[in-house]
């Protein structure tokens, strides 16, 4: 795990894919990569009534990453102050290796520039006090960034709302 | 130093410094992004003619509208570039070629740039591989006129320039060429069309040669109306006084002259142009623009012979006189032509010694062209070796095979004769000095080495001038050392509104580049005509789109050269002037295509060597086919290697900068090709979920060495994800 996290409120998703759009904004890609993707899972039946769930997945920045051994080129390196994994774009030659050791998807292809690209919690912002793209795009403020350890803060705060809403947020 | 390398890729340099600075207002980042699209568009070969204005008008917004202000020295550096580089941006957009070889998808292929008309040659090469004829020659007619008759007598600067020299043997581009025109010739599938005519303006084109028909072909093409003058009974210059029509059939050439004619161009011969009054009438008359093509038609003959022996001739007397005799037409204008001279006797040399003096084409086609009269012998003298020649060497093995005699390291003297005729020749004996300090060795004649040759025609193939007695009324067009002086940027003769190219210009040359010269020549017309300034584009090749390559097995790419010249010469007409050599065949064709590198496709750059090797460890490439043949190693061929070596990852397609390397994946196998040939076919592993072929196995084995791979296909792993998560059906 890296020492930061991006904790998604399914609650509050409402599936618009603006984390996508600045995710690739950021990042200057054009149709096709994904580095981070809302799916859709869904409708299933909650309380009598259709409910989708939106899913937001990126990297997982895993402990034991399986896409950093598969390089062959150590274009894909994991930081060892917060143990984001990155993709330095200068070494990448674009044998999709990583793409094919990760189980999710992460890495993902860049077909214009002959790349891999993937979520590296956008390192130059983090870097420079900023939060990643993504998070600050979301207009129901259902992403949050931080240190991986506030991440059941989080999730307690939303557990009070729907206490305190009466609903079933699930 | 400021002005080495691609200039659209200077400017492009000079933006990004500005860009990657950060340092901008919104009125930059946006104008310089455009800008810096627009000049990849034109670094890609994919800018349209008015991408230069766009990108003015960007750094044109920066200069007014910029709040930052860092910009505006940017912008002005930019419009400088624009200004100042205006040509090497104008060859770009017009030409698709990248002069300094720098933008990838710009480079020409070696034949291309060696081709003084620039013909697109890989891609013709490739079309006649897969029998399009027809399409072929319509590629071909883009940049030359006469097709079939090229096809023939080429010199072929092109072959020399080929890279599969290096492997085996250079690709037979110029009998590919001639068997384009032959499939098309017998079965003309597309008939010559008129050319639709859009301008007002007539041409009038001076001499009916090489240069001339290109310079009227051109024009008639660009929509204006033109009228060839030519003062021989028949259209042609060189290719039809010149040249035997064993080597060029007349039928060919004459079809090829009607097609230029279908389009609407009209061919007056018998008429000279000359005296005081010629260009000047030729403007009265209402000619707005006039391009000069009269040639080099003035033989000379060194040696004196001042009791005026009977007998000696220049060469192109001598080969336009038997062609005039050969062809049937006899109406010539001028009864006190010097061509009248020695006439019925040039027409048959049954029993007579010939003894040409030269080492050129001309010299050889002289040559072989007595003999087909019946000379008894023919010889040729030169006074340096064979080595130096510079005819053709197919010519030369030709002559030989004809039974010539060669006597090299000779040079004649004295011409002797008694009752007025020629007798024999007085010939020295030379050495070749030690290198002088151009690495050249001279030939010194060796002292009290003379003797005779018997002789009963001495013909002098040593060099001609063009005869410019026609512009002596005519100040306004500068000559030079007997030369049409032009504007090579041009080719404008200082009259203005006046052209001229060819011989007369470069002194003798080649065909080829006669109609480079008439096509260049043309595309400075139209300008002049419609008030512009001539593109730089004239004077560079035109890259058109690559024809994708055809699919074939390593070896085919590998194959040598099925085609041989001396299989295709036939001995039997060897005394008479039908063509002497045969079309290759189709199958020879198409095995010569498929050994074509495709330097179109292929700069040889190497990078997918270098990501194989150096980034992914695979080292399956090796561009050794682009060997060097100064170190005199057999260069390898590496076409094998990558079948053991390569994984199928396609890091080498995806880093190709010009897309020659290819990766298919069909039928659960997955083909890497470069150029069309085969590198490697790998078996691939189907994803689990979704059943779709995704990897190949080498390459899943490569990854697991390290770490352990999935079994599912990348498309499908988040989707499988969150089915293991929610359990659910994924939308």
């Amino acid at each position: 795990m890296s020492a930061y996290a991006i904790f998604q409120d399914e609650s509050r998703c409402i599936s618009c894919r603006s984390c996508q759009v600045q995710c690739k904004i950021n990042k200057g890609l054009s149709v096709g990569p994904k580095p981070n993707q809302i799916i859709e899972v869904g409708p299933v039946d909650r309380n009598g009534r259709p409910k989708a769930n939106f899913v937001f997945l990126s990297c997982f920045h895993c402990a034991d990453p399986w896409c950093v051994p598969a390089c062959p080129n150590k274009a894909i390196q994991k930081r060892d102050i917060d143990g984001v994994i990155f993709i330095n774009q200068n070494r990448c030659a674009g044998c999709k290796s990583c793409i094919m050791a990760c189980p999710w998807s992460a890495p993902q292809w860049d077909g214009q520039k002959g790349k891999a690209v993937k979520c590296d919690l956008c390192l130059e912002r983090i870097d420079a006090g900023l939060k990643p793209a993504c998070v600050t795009a979301c207009p129901t403020n259902a992403l949050t960034f931080g240190p991986a350890d506030n991440v059941p803060e989080t999730k307690r705060i939303r557990f009070a709302r729907e206490v305190v809403s009466g609903q079933d947020m699930h | 130093m400021e002005d080495k390398g691609c200039k659209v890729k200077k400017t492009k340099r000079h933006v990004m410094i500005f860009l990657t600075g950060g340092k901008y207002c919104s009125v930059c980042r946006r104008s310089f992004n455009e800008i810096c699209d627009l000049l990849d568009l034109i670094s890609e070969g994919k800018a349209y003619p008015g991408t230069l204005e766009a990108i003015r008008e960007q750094a044109g917004r920066v200069l007014n509208m910029c709040q930052c202000g860092a910009g505006k020295e940017v912008a002005a550096k930019v419009i400088d570039y624009l200004t100042q580089y205006k040509k090497d941006f104008q060859v770009h957009i017009d030409n698709h070629v990248c002069a300094d070889a720098e933008c990838a998808k710009l480079v020409q292929a070696p034949c291309q740039a060696a081709c003084p008309a620039g013909i697109s040659i890989p891609n013709y090469i490739a079309l006649v591989g897969m029998g399009r004829y027809t399409e072929a020659l319509e590629l071909i007619r883009e940049d030359v006129p006469l097709p079939g008759s090229l096809g023939r007598i080429c010199e072929h600067p092109c072959e020399k320039a080929c890279r599969r020299a290096a492997v085996d043997k250079a690709i037979s581009i110029c009998a590919l060429k001639r068997l384009a025109y032959d499939k098309c010739f017998a079965n003309p599938a597309v008939p010559a069309a008129s050319a639709k005519k859009l301008y007002s303006e007539k041409i009038a084109v001076v001499g009916g040669g090489p240069a001339g028909l290109a310079a009227a072909y051109f024009m008639a093409r660009r929509g204006y109306e033109v009228t060839i003058f030519e003062a021989m009974p028949e259209p042609g210059g060189m290719l039809a006084y010149g040249i035997p029509s064993y080597r060029l059939p007349r039928k060919v050439l004459r079809d090829e002259i009607d097609r230029i004619r279908a389009m609407g161009v009209e061919i007056k011969v018998n008429t000279p142009i000359n005296g005081e009054n010629g260009i000047r009438e030729l403007r009265q008359q209402g000619y707005a623009s006039i391009f000069l093509g009269p040639g080099a038609w003035k033989g000379a003959i060194p040696l004196e012979n001042p009791q005026g022996l009977k007998g000696v001739m220049d060469g192109i007397t001598f080969l336009s006189t038997v062609n005039l005799k050969l062809n049937g037409i006899d109406n010539r204008v001028n009864a006190t032509d010097q061509r009248d001279c020695d006439l019925p006797e040039v027409a048959d040399l049954t029993g007579k010694k010939v003894i040409v003096v030269g080492g050129g084409n001309v010299a050889i086609d002289a040559v072989r062209v007595a003999l087909r009269l019946g000379a008894r012998e023919a010889r040729i003298v030169y006074r340096r070796t064979r080595e130096e020649m510079p005819a053709l060497k197919e010519e030369i093995e030709d002559a030989e095979k004809e039974q010539v005699i060669f006597d090299f390291l000779t040079s004649p003297v004295k011409v002797w004769g008694e009752n007025g005729r020629v007798t024999h020749l007085e010939c020295l004996r030379n050495e070749l000095s030690e290198p002088d300090s151009s690495g050249r060795r001279k030939p010194v004649p060796v002292e009290n080495s003379n003797y005779k040759i018997d002789a009963d025609l001495i013909v002098f193939a040593t060099g001609q001038q063009p005869d410019l007695s026609f512009l002596a009324g005519t100040e306004q067009v500068q000559t030079d050392r007997n030369r049409i002086v032009v504007n090579p940027e041009t080719m404008e003769t200082t009259m203005p509104g006046v052209f001229a190219g060819g011989d007369a210009v470069t002194g003798p040359a080649s065909a080829i580049k006669a109609m480079a010269a008439g096509k260049k020549a043309a595309a400075a017309m139209h300008a002049y005509l419609r008030g512009q300034e001539p593109s730089a584009g004239i004077n560079y090749p035109v890259k058109r789109e690559s024809i994708p390559p055809v699919h074939i097995s390593a070896a085919q790419r590998s194959n040598t050269s099925q085609i041989d010249l001396h299989h295709l010469y036939q001995i039997e007409k060897k005394d008479t002037f039908e063509e002497i050599m045969l079309a290759v065949s189709e199958e020879a064709a198409q095995n010569e295509a498929n050994r074509c590198l495709r330097c179109d496709l292929c700069i040889a750059c190497g990078q997918c060597v270098d990501v194989c090797r150096e980034q992914i460890g695979a080292n399956a490439l090796e561009l050794g086919y682009v060997g060097n043949r100064d170190t005199g190693t057999n260069p390898q061929t590496d076409f094998h290697r990558p079948d053991d070596k390569c994984i199928g990852c396609g890091t080498c397609s995806v880093n190709c900068p010009t897309g020659a390397i290819t990766l298919e994946d069909t039928g659960g196998y997955r083909e890497m090709r470069m150029c069309g040939a085969l590198m490697s076919r790998l078996p691939m592993v189907t994803c689990k979920n979704c059943g779709k072929p995704y990897a190949t196995a080498k390459h899943i084995d490569f990854i697991n060495e390290q770490t352990s791979v999935q079994e599912i296909c990348p498309e499908c792993a988040r989707y499988a994800w969150s089915q293991n998560v929610f359990g659910q059906r994924i939308l």
